[in-house]
């Protein structure tokens, strides 16, 4: 029986036919086997921790998939196979259901001039592409986050940093997403980008952290 | 007296009414307490079994622990959960959420599926960073313990006859 496996290069020699036949003790479900395969994605700017492969039923050798296109070939107790992919075999088994990930979370920030709730000219410069991204996702689920640097009370740097998180909330809104999907916090003065004294002015810090998932 | 009374109840059933409004207005994200992900990619047939009924599982579905997805032949699904996991699964597939357990302040958890059949690509998240090997997948002949990467998986039923 051709298998699917057999175009690698590394297959299983197919068992020579002995009569009588003994009774697969392997068989998942009567009148069935199944030939499980896992492959690595490459992945563009991280590292590889990798897949750990066992049998199902933890006899045989495990083996650890740890470079992209490494895979494993899985038929029956500790029977785990390496096998190595490439690209265009990869797209050909795997495309459809590659496509259908969703898109990455990701996170944002945008810059404030100080002490007020209106952004840099160059966040404003980046805004439309970053509310781009995230009108692009379908259901997007949104967490507005504002900050301040350290200049002012406590309950001055609460107000601001909401203000600041709403203002973008609001463009948001203003561009169609709808309000439900997003959840706005102020985070005053605790989280700063970088740490200064209190009383101190840093552009870095009068931020907005957009997340998306 | 009884104008005072019932100018007391009118308040009460004031105050119940906006705490209900309140609570209709909580963002979806806050009021589905056993969300596990959501559906964000769904084409042609999509479904979900929980608690013995098929529902649709049209982009914006919720999905939870114990939910087997379910897709057709010209089907395939994307889901992303709240530890920032992507999984997505092919035509013809049956994908179970046996566990999902994820602390979003510690970022410990644990995520536990299996392929039963079809195809499934899967993006690790924030559960594997904190603690490897704290996702894995199951199919019908092995097991894989997820460090930290995006790989694809395929189960192949052959007729043995």
């Amino acid at each position: 029986m051709e298998r699917n496996s057999g175009s690698i290069a590394s297959a299983r020699p197919q068992p020579v036919p002995t009569a009588p036949q003994p009774i697969e003790p392997e068989a998942v479900q009567p009148g069935t086997s199944h030939i499980d395969m896992v492959v690595l994605l490459p992945k563009p700017n991280g590292q590889i921790g990798g897949v750990m492969v066992r049998s199902i039923d933890g006899t045989g050798d495990q083996l650890l998939l740890n470079r992209a296109y490494a895979g494993a070939h899985i038929e029956g107790p500790g029977q785990v196979r390496a096998v190595t992919y490439d690209a265009e075999r990869t797209k050909q088994e795997f495309g459809t259901v590659i496509t259908a990930l969703p898109s990455r979370p990701a996170t944002f920030t945008v810059y404030f001039l100080e002490a007020k709730d209106e952004l840099t000219p160059e966040s404003e410069g980046e805004v439309t592409r970053i509310f781009a991204d995230l009108k692009s996702r379908p259901d997007p689920e949104i967490w507005v986050i504002g900050h301040t640097d350290a200049v002012g009370t406590m309950q001055y740097n609460d107000q601001l940093s909401l203000q600041r998180a709403e203002h973008v909330r609001d463009e948001l809104v203003s561009r169609g997403i709808p309000a439900d999907n997003i959840e706005v916090f102020g985070r005053g003065k605790r989280e700063p980008l970088i740490p200064t004294s209190e009383g101190i002015s840093e552009a870095k810090n009068r931020r907005v952290e957009i997340s998306v998932r | 007296m009884n104008k005072v009374l019932s100018f007391q109840r009118d308040i009460l059933i004031l105050g119940f009414l906006t705490l209900m409004c309140v609570f209709l207005a909580t963002p979806r994200a806050l009021a589905a307490d056993e969300e596990a992900g959501r559906v964000k990619v769904s084409k042609g047939e999509v479904f979900i079994e929980r608690a013995g009924k098929r529902i649709a599982a049209p982009v914006g579905a919720s999905v939870q622990a114990s939910d087997t997805v379910l897709t057709g032949a010209n089907g395939s699904v994307g889901i992303t959960f709240h530890d920032n996991s992507l999984l997505s699964a092919g035509p013809n597939s049956e994908l179970v959420i046996d566990k999902f357990v994820f602390d979003s302040t510690t970022h410990k958890g644990e995520f536990n599926t299996s392929l039963k059949k079809g195809t499934l690509a899967v993006v690790s998240g924030k559960i594997v960073k904190q603690s490897p090997e704290a996702m894995r997948i199951r199919t019908p002949a092995a097991i894989m313990g997820v460090r930290g990467t995006e790989f694809v998986v395929k189960v192949d039923e052959q007729a043995t006859n």
